[in-house]
């Protein structure tokens, strides 16, 4: 594990990076619950996703495992380390990147990414290599020396980003990490991120909407959703616990004949030549028979056979009526 | 301690990058308000009274020194609490008195341009003869780290930035006006006499004029030993009492 270069005296003990307990965060004085009850654990060297709608609660929990929030009840064990008694431990094991961008306006961006290399105990020669390093990777060659004040959000919140990426920390916390990004700087960070913890075994907690992006890195999820854990497990497991269906989508030439879909078992036209048609997994290789002998090869447009997605398992749990009483459903056999 | 100096070091240069923004209005702020203060009692009593003159450009002295690095880091502290960019301190592993430490000396770095325009100025136009001791150095610096703790405090707890920036101005005025700053203690009211012991302005003025005299004697020392003690009493305090955690419902 890739050690925190600033002094300390802080230990690591066991396999697991945290240890959640119980954890409840009750907002005074609105008595709004926005953690209740959660208890989980995440390996080191595990990518943790943490999905949920707006105000479920995720940057509330992620907050408290990062020391920046006081927790109302439970624990919290960073390496074995008591995060609530000593908050300020948690910097040196671990970076933070939060919704907000940090306001270092006046700051270039080059700068930005330095002082935060530097900061995180980092020997300046070392720090200057990691920072020219990362915005040689990430493109922002063009950009080093502006101002941040002068720069678009996007830039902005890739700046701040990379600046969490500084000091070798043994463990990410990342907060909506693709927010205002375009695809080509989101991929790049995916890559990246993906790459950290393959080569460095770098623990990663990523909280993100983007469902679909984040299933390619992600090993395991907690789905939180009215400040419950709701479910937690693998993709694999919990897609499991979901449903057994696969879904066809076809798209057809124009002129096609949409009546020879629109009569299938599960069919269902989204607009003039297209077609969604769900059906039990087993029976997929019958239904994919069924729709090209109706239509024939030449008459597909576009033809994708889907099976049930991370975001799937995520609408299926968080438009569940009210988790209110609901435990969380472990899929697996960690918590 | 070396983390911490170097740390110290690295967080000035942040801090002093906000000069690339609002040097021009910052510098502006902090001498004009004194400068104005300093004309206006010089009209209305100083003029042809070296002993009334001397209290008129020490009072200037010691208003922009004292305030500055308590509006700084109130309003500081608050704003990135309003912004949620506090966080971003609080997630590098630096303590918080030498975040405290640097964003005071950025203050009293920047009041020291208008510590130097208020003394030329009030020396040569106010016609004052100015016997500058060189226990000025650890004055000019009491008086502008004594009121950081205070500034910090106020940020912290301040529930919103606009609060902290009207509620350190607010103090800022009072700790003007309720202490011989500007007066001779016997000019006060009965009732300011006595408080005035506990205000950290009458020690800074009171060691200003010394100082700009050169009257150093055991005043200077008493003057020094309060603000030393007020000063590493509160950031001691703040530092260590105040939780860098939001929420501790």
């Amino acid at each position: 594990m890739r050690q925190d270069q600033s002094s300390g005296p802080h230990r690591v003990s066991g396999s697991r990076a945290y240890t959640v307990s119980d954890l409840t965060k009750v907002y005074m004085p609105s008595g709004t619950q926005a953690n209740r009850g959660i208890s989980l654990s995440i390996d080191q060297g595990e990518v943790f996703g943490i999905f949920g709608p707006n105000g479920a609660g995720k940057t509330t929990l992620v907050k408290q495992l990062a020391g920046l929030l006081k927790p109302t009840s439970g624990k919290i064990a960073l390496f074995g380390n008591d995060v609530v008694a000593e908050p300020e431990i948690v910097p040196h094991f671990v970076a933070y990147y939060g919704q907000k961008v940090m306001a270092l306006r006046a700051h270039k961006v080059r700068e930005v990414i330095l002082h935060s290399a530097v900061l995180r105990g980092m020997p300046v020669p070392d720090a200057r290599r990691q920072t020219a390093e990362l915005i040689e990777r990430f493109g922002l060659g063009g950009i080093a020396d502006q101002i941040m004040q002068r720069l678009s959000g996007g830039q902005q919140r890739q700046t701040a980003l990379l600046a969490t990426l500084t000091g070798n920390r043994p463990l990410l916390i990342l907060d909506e990490p693709t927010n205002e990004l375009d695809p080509a700087n989101r991929r790049m960070v995916w890559e990246y991120l993906g790459q950290l913890n393959r080569d460095h075994g770098t623990t990663i907690i990523l909280v993100t909407h983007n469902v679909l992006e984040a299933e390619q890195v992600v090993e395991r999820v907690a789905i939180i959703d009215r400040g419950l854990a709701v479910a937690i497990g693998t993709p694999g497991e919990l897609k499991a616990n979901v449903d057994y269906t696969v879904r066809v989508e076809v798209r057809l030439k124009p002129g096609g004949d949409d009546a020879a879909l629109a009569g299938l078992p599960g069919s269902t036209r989204i607009r003039e030549g297209s077609f969604r048609i769900t059906a039990a997994r087993e029976q997929a290789q019958e239904l994919l028979g069924m729709v090209l002998a109706r239509t024939g090869l030449a008459d597909l447009d576009d033809f994708r056979l889907v099976t049930p997605s991370l975001e799937d398992v995520y609408l299926r749990y968080t438009q569940a009526p009210s988790p209110a009483e609901m435990p969380a459903r472990e899929a697996g056999g960690r918590s | 301690m070396k983390k911490h100096l170097r740390d110290l070091v690295w967080l000035l240069r942040g801090e002093l990058y906000g000069l690339r923004l609002s040097w021009f209005w910052y510098l502006f702020h902090m001498a004009l308000s004194p400068l104005l203060y300093m004309f206006l009692l010089y009209l209305f009593g100083g003029r042809g009274r070296p002993d009334v003159t001397l209290f008129v450009i020490s009072g200037s002295l010691s208003q922009g020194l004292t305030t500055a690095s308590m509006l700084t880091l109130g309003q500081n502290i608050g704003s990135l609490k309003d912004q949620n960019a506090f966080e971003y301190y609080a997630a590098l592993p630096i303590s918080r008195l030498t975040f405290l430490l640097a964003t005071a000396t950025r203050a009293v770095l920047f009041s020291l341009p208008s510590f130097l325009t208020i003394l030329c100025v009030g020396s040569l136009a106010l016609q004052l003869p100015i016997r500058l001791s060189p226990f000025a150095v650890p004055t000019v610096l009491l008086a502008g780290y004594c009121m950081a703790g205070l500034g910090a405090f106020i940020g912290f707890y301040s529930p919103t930035g606009q609060v902290a920036s009207l509620a350190t101005q607010v103090l800022a005025g009072l700790m003007i006006t309720l202490a011989p700053v500007y007066l001779t203690v016997e000019q006060l009211p009965a009732i300011l006499r006595a408080t005035a012991a506990f205000i950290p302005t009458t020690y800074v003025a009171s060691a200003l004029r010394a100082t700009l005299s050169g009257q150093v004697g055991p005043r200077l020392w008493m003057d020094l030993g309060v603000l030393s003690a007020v000063t590493v009493t509160s950031l001691w305090l703040v530092a260590r009492k105040l939780d860098w955690r939001a929420g501790q419902g």
